[in-house]
Formats: C-alpha cells, structure tokens, sequence
C-alpha cells in the first residue's frame, strides 16, 4: 500500500513539471501580460521599467527557473493584476466553487440514481421513456443557454428565485459556506441545478445501464430463485454492482465540476475560482493560471486516488498492489 | 426519498427568502450591476478604469473630474500658479474624512508620496501623473504647495486622478487596503465591505463636504456576462447596471418598469496605420510597397468609412461619429474639423491618383474582446474598404494576443480605443501621435512623425495660460488630422439601464457613480 501510494505520488510530480513547463511556455508565447495591463498614456520607458520589474525582461528558461525555485517553496508567485499571492486568490474564491460543485454533485446522484434505476428496471413503461427522453435534452442542451432560460424563467418571470450571487453565508470552521441559510440556499440551487442537468443524464444512462446489465446475471437470476425479496435484490446486488463504474465517471465528473464550472460561475455571478481563470487568461496573468492548473492538476490525482481506493470498498476482487506487476 | 424532500426543502427555501427579501428593499438602498471587478481597494494601485471608479465613490482628490471631465473644486477649493513651476492648492476648510479626522495639508503631502509606495508592482501604476513634481510641502495647514521641474499646465488635471487618503495611510501598503483596512477616503459614501469579484458593500458618508448622499447603503455586484447583468435587473436583483450591450437596448427600453439613460462618451474608436516602413507585413501595393505611407490613400480609407451605417446598425445608434480625437467641450477640439463624409467615389479617385487605381492588398487586424461590438465594426469597415475597391481581409483576435502584436509593429493597419482620461487634448495626443521615443508615443503603433505637430503639442504642455494652451492643442489636432496620423470613426457612448424609478447623470467616463443616481419624483 505504502509502495502504491508513493509511486502514484511519483507521478503526481512528473505530471505537474510537465504541466508547469507546457503551460508556462505557452502563455510566454502568446504574448506579453504588461501590453494587456498598461495604461495607454504610459510612456515606453515607463513600460520597459515594468517589464523589468515583473522580470519579463529574462529569457523564458530563466523566468521558468524562478518559478520553480519559488514553487519548491511553496510560492507561486504573486498575481500581475492583484498584487496578491495567486495560491490565496484561488484559495480565497474555492469554497464557494466547492459548494457549487458538490451541490450539483448531490443533485445529480440523488436525483440521478432512483430514476436510472427505474428507467433500468422497467425499461418499457411509459414514465422510462420519459425519464431517457429528458436525459437526451439534458446531454445536450448548452449550459449556458439552459442557465439564461432558468433566469428568464424563475427570476425573471415568475420572481421566486434570485438571479445570481451567492446570498448570505455562515462560516463553518472559518470558511464561508452558504448551504445553511435560506437566502444561500435560494441562490445555490439555479446555478447548481444548471451545472447537475449534465450530471443527472450521465448518472441516469449509467445506473440503467448497470442496472438492466446485472439484471440479465446469473447472480440476480440465482437470487431471484432463492426467493429473495424484489427490494433486497434491487438494492443489494443490483445496485451494488452498479456502482463500479458510476465511481469511476462521477469521481472523474467531479474534478470537472470544481476546475471548469466556469460557465454557469459567469451566467449566475457566482463567486467562484472558474471566473478567476478566465480573467487570468484574457490579462495573461500568468502567476494565477499556472498556480490555478496546478491545483487542478492535483485535485485531479487525488480523486483519482479516492477513486481507486473506493473500488476496494465496493467490489471485494479489486486488490491495490504495492508490487511492480 | 431524501431527495425528493431536499428538492422541496431548497424550493420553499427560496420561495420564502424572497418573500421575505421583496419588503426589505427600502427605496434608501441601492443595488447596482457593475461590469468588471476592481482588483484592489487601493484607489492609487492601478490606472483601470473599474479601479478608479470605484475609488470615486469613496475618494477625493484635490480637483474631481465632473460628469464632463472637467475640473472642479474638490478637497482644494481654488489653486494658482504662483510662478512657471509653483503651484499653491488651498484646501477646502471642514472637510472630514471616513474615520473623522480632520484633512489637512499633511494628508495631501503623505497621499501625493504615497503613490510611489503603491506602484511597487502596478500593473500599470499612476507614477506617470505625479512625475513632473520635484516636492510637495504644507505651507500651512490648508496650503500645499507643489514645484515642478518644467512648467506643467497640467498639475490639476494629473492631480485629478490622485486619491486623497489620511496621513497615517501614507505608508500603508496595498494589500491592508485590500484587506479593508485604511480605506479611508472623504467621498460620499463610506467603504464597508469588498469581496473580490463579487460584491463591494458602501454606506452613506453623514459627513460629506459637497451634496449630502442621497442613499444610505449601496451595493455593487459584479456581472462580467452582459446577459446575466441585463437579467439581473429585469428580475430586480439590481437597480441599475452599467454597459448595457448594444442587443439588449431596445429590450430594456421596450420593458416596462425599466429605462436606458445613453451618454457620449470620451472614448474614440480610430484606426492607426502603418505610415513609416516602405515595406509592411501587411498593406501591400503591386510592387510590394506600403501604400499606406501615402497621405492620399489615407484620406480616401477614411472617406471609404461610412461612420453613420456602424452606428446605426452595429452600434445599435449608440455613438457619435467622430472627425477628431476629442469630443466637443474638451480642450483642443476644433470645431471645424468635421468628420470625413461617406464618398467612395472621391476615395477611388484618391486611390488612383496617389498611383492605386486597382487597389491594393491590405489585411486589417483588430481586437474581438476589448471593445464593444469590435471585431463586427471591423468587419464592417473591411466591407466598405473593399467595396471603394481596396482588396481587404479582416483577422480578428483577442486582446491578450492583439495588444502584444500590435506593440511589437507586426501588423500594417489596426484599431483601437482611446479615451481623454485627463479631460483635454494632450492626454490622447501624446500617446498615439507623438514621435516614438523612450519617452514619448508609447501607444504610436503607426509610427506617424512630424515636428510640427511635435512642437505644437509640447507647447500645449508647457503653457500656463488656458486659452493660448487650447490654441496649441488645436494646431496640433489640425496638424495630425489633416496629415490622417490615424483616421478617427466614432465615439463610443456609455449606456446604463436602471428601473424608471431611478435617474442617472451619465458621464463621459463611463464610471458609474451612486451619487449620480436620483429617486426619480
């Protein structure tokens, strides 16, 4: 165990040098941050300064050299446009992004499961078919449009919820958390329920999938001739077995929902660290969208990790080896 | 189960939080939708427009820009130059600040040091306004006095843009300020709270020196999508937003309940070509030539440009067409320079007398997501080029990529914003038409020179008196615009949609400020 996870750390490593180097050599290539950021009466010697100071005079290994330096230390550098430490911008602004992301996650599985499981049980009746035709609209209709229909329809038109923003928050162990007040609550669930539409469709088709695959097994059919209870078959082989590949997708789905929620963040205001990037990336503030990517990197390997861990709960075959195979 | 109770729970949350939220409006709170976040709270961190006017609501500086950009008195109530490189400022007598300190010359002396501290790290810092000043001192409590190296006509208008904070702020750096301490100023409302990107929180100043403030709280959120923000005031989040986008105006003017307040503004959109390679990457003649650097040519692509059709029909009619770089009201604007009009017929002949009667390659380049509607205005403008039979391609990019290329000479002929942020001539002049040099023409992107113009525009600097300042101004702006140093199209205007029970006071500047905003009776 200790071996496994020490090689998976191994890697963690690699992939975030590879990734730091990409991402920095890119951004260097796209352009120069201090033509975004200058005023335009600013004269050209006012502007070499600046380059200068910001270090973007060197050549690019040398910059990258500096970063790493500063990385190793735990210093990502400091924001171009804030003048505040990138790690502390992101930091500041991931609660609000994680709050969104398990809510929609909560959505997705609660809302998700019991219909793909009827859909996969019952796979003719009328109500399965209405419960497949919506996962095809939800696949497919864009985020964004579903989010401004939400507004116009709920905010707008019928004025029961607010449009955007975050509403009242209540710190929990210092961090602010707005699922424990009504007001939060009220903000949350427009932009949660935009970004679960994509999660409830892929969690429905998954669950009726497993659920109509392990129907078919010899296990269910053994089960079914002993006697036992259509419930307890349901639940406890049927679903169990279901489950395996649902964790695989949704840990993924989660890592996507927290780094690149960016799209319902825009349309509903929503504090969140998906608008910092794209600030980040049209001012080419290169300190945010490297440490921003670094995170996500890392977010991504340790719900891998969970991931993995997880099957081992589940289903008894699965075995972590320390060993090389 | 559980998720179907949840589902209901979260429901009648909502249901009941509005119900309660609907009475609390109090017509004394104001709730306002802005476009953009400002970065920082400190009000001398960053030259940025959503810095700066945020900073406005809570800060003064010795003269305050008005709705038209003109100087008016603020913490100084008169000023004079006492000779060619002194100044004295007399300070407003009563005026307290947020924390109920007195202000005093101390104050002005600490601020105007101060901003060198705040530049560490700028991205673009206010150095450039107070560079010029050799020393600030208190003659008396209510007199500064500033020298200067050279004579600066221009000490007021620079010193407009300078926020006026406490003494005991004068070493306080930006980040306390970002982290709400020592926000401090002597505006009409008072700092309360900033959540970066989200909201920023102000309460009534009750002891502000001008016009007492009219609301008791306001508070501004930020809404980066233009169709959230348009959203949130039909749904009646906000009372009012800014930068209505050109779609959305009919809608919200149509809508009942809610109102457009439009405003010219001093931002010019213009064109600059490359007028000093013989060879350029991008504007080619048959013989591989740079037509551009012909004066003829130049005219005729201005006469190609129907200015009124972009603002009817891209603009949503929300412009002004412009035949210089400053609006009418500003110092150094001639009034007989009048826009180009549409003559395509005239352009031909301009092209073929200047040696071009089939035209020439040229490749245009602008932006996609810096100003509004940028990349369909050029797209329309290439339209009209190749309809006066200029064989055009248009290459549009976003700002982070565009801006770099841009600088770096490697297009032939592109497009741009400036706006008049000092409120007179010099302040557009310089950085676009200038001769290029370290210090001098940083934004000249078309390289265009002529000493004439020079030597116009650094007397329009250097003279104290208005009126023979004003004159210089204008010589210069007829030098540049008769030489089509860059072809000006139109000025932007600024819009702002609010409930009709609301009214706003536009301004040139764009900035949206709560003491602009009225209970309409």
């Amino acid at each position: 165990m200790t071996a496994y996870l020490l090689r998976r750390g191994g890697q963690t490593i690699l992939t975030l040098l590879v990734m730091s180097i990409l991402v920095f050599v890119g951004v260097y290539l796209v352009g120069n941050p201090v033509d975004v950021m200058i005023s335009a009466t600013a004269t050209p010697q006012e502007r070499a300064d600046l380059i200068m100071r910001m270090g973007l005079d060197q050549p690019v290994w040398v910059q990258y050299w500096h970063f790493l330096k500063g990385a190793l230390s735990g210093d990502l550098g400091n924001s171009f446009l804030y003048n505040r430490p990138a790690l502390g911008l992101i930091f500041e602004r991931m609660p609000a992004t994680l709050e969104l992301a398990f809510s929609a996650l909560f959505m997705g599985l609660v809302v998700g499961i019991p219909l793909g499981v009827v859909a996969g049980l019952r796979p003719s009746r009328p109500e399965s078919r209405g419960i497949m035709a919506f996962s095809i609209l939800g696949f497919s209709l864009p985020t964004f449009w579903v989010g401004l229909m939400m507004i116009l329809l709920f905010a707008v038109k019928l004025d029961i919820l607010p449009a955007s923003g975050r509403g009242e928050t209540v710190d929990v162990l210092g961090v602010p958390v707005s699922f424990l007040t009504l007001d939060g609550l009220s903000h949350i669930f427009l932009p949660a329920l935009n970004l679960a539409l994509f999660k409830i469709s892929l969690v429905i088709r998954l669950t009726r999938a497993g659920v109509s695959e392990a129907l078919q097994s010899e296990y269910v059919r053994f089960a079914r001739a002993k006697g036992i209870s259509e419930w307890r078959v349901v639940f406890l082989h049927v679903l169990k077995n279901t489950l395996i590949p649902l964790i695989t997708v949704v840990g993924l789905e989660l890592g996507a929902l927290i780094a690149f929620a960016v799209v319902t963040e825009t349309i509903f205001s929503w504090p969140g660290m998906g608008k910092l990037i794209i600030d980040a990336i049209t001012t080419l503030d290169r300190p945010v969208i490297l440490a921003y990517l670094m995170i996500t990197v890392l977010m991504f390997t340790v719900i891998n990790l969970i991931v993995d861990l997880a099957y081992t709960l589940v289903d008894p075959r699965v075995k972590i080896d320390g060993g090389s195979e | 189960m559980i998720s179907k109770s949840s589902v209901a729970m979260t429901l009648a949350a909502g249901l009941l939080s509005t119900c309660l939220a609907a009475p609390a409006a109090f017509a004394a709170d104001l709730k306002i939708g802005i476009a953009g976040s400002p970065t920082s709270m400190d009000p001398q961190f960053y030259v940025i427009g959503t810095n700066s006017a945020m900073a406005r609501n809570i800060f003064d500086g010795l003269v305050n820009q008005d709705d038209r950009q003109q100087l008016q008195p603020a913490l100084a109530t008169e000023w004079k130059a006492v000779d060619d490189t002194t100044w004295q400022f007399k300070l407003r007598e009563g005026v307290k600040f947020h924390d109920g300190s007195d202000l005093d010359s101390a104050d002005v002396v600490a601020s105007i040091e101060r901003v060198k501290l705040a530049s560490e790290n700028s991205p673009s810092s206010f150095m450039p306004y107070v560079k010029g000043i050799s020393s600030v001192t208190a003659i008396d409590p209510m007199t500064v006095e500033f020298k200067t190296e050279t004579a600066m006509p221009l000490l007021p208008n620079n010193l407009s843009r300078i926020a006026i904070l406490p003494s005991e702020e004068g070493t306080t750096p930006s980040s306390e300020l970002n982290a709400g301490k020592g926000v401090i100023g002597t505006g009409p409302y008072k700092f309360v709270s900033w959540i970066p990107d989200s909201t920023i929180e102000l309460s009534r100043n009750d002891n502000y020196w001008g016009k007492a403030p009219e609301w008791d709280n306001v508070t501004f959120k930020v809404f980066a999508d233009s169709s959230a923000r348009v959203a949130s005031l039909l749904s009646g989040d906000v009372d009012m937003i800014e930068q209505v986008p050109p779609a959305n105006i009919g809608t919200l003017e149509t809508n009942k309940g809610t109102a457009i307040v439009t405003n010219s503004s001093n931002r010019v959109m213009y064109l600059h070509m490359d007028q000093d390679r013989d060879v350029s990457p991008f504007a080619k003649g048959p013989n591989g030539e740079n037509p551009l650097k012909d004066v003829r040519v130049r005219h005729g692509l201005s006469l190609a440009i129907n200015r009124q059709a972009i603002i009817d029909r891209i603009m949503d009619k929300q412009g002004v067409p412009a035949g210089q770089l400053v609006p009418d009201g500003y110092a150094g604007y001639v009034e007989s320079l009048k826009p180009d009009p549409y003559d395509p017929k005239k352009a031909k002949e301009l092209f073929a007398e200047a040696g071009y009667p089939n035209g020439f390659d040229l490749t245009f380049h602008a932006s996609n997501d810096r100003y509004p509607n940028d990349s369909l205005v050029a797209q329309a403008i290439g339209q009209m080029f190749t309809r006066a039979g200029i064989n055009t391609k248009i290459v549009t990019l976003p700002k982070s990529v565009y801006f770099s290329r841009a600088s770096k000479l490697e297009f032939s002929f592109i497009m741009g914003g400036a706006a008049v942020e000092t409120g007179e001539a010099s302040g557009v002049l310089g950085p676009l038409l200038e001769t290029y040099s370290a210090n001098s023409g940083a934004g000249n992107r078309g390289r265009y020179s002529s000493a004439a113009f020079d030597e116009a525009l650094q007397r329009g600097r250097s003279l104290l008196d208005a009126d023979a300042r004003n004159k210089a101004l204008q010589e210069a702006m007829t030098i540049a615009m008769k030489d089509e140093g860059v072809i000006p199209v139109f000025f932007l205007a600024h819009t702002w949609g609010l409930k009709d029970s609301l009214s706003y006071n536009g301004r040139t500047d764009g900035y949206t400020l709560a003491e602009n905003v009225h209970a309409a009776n």
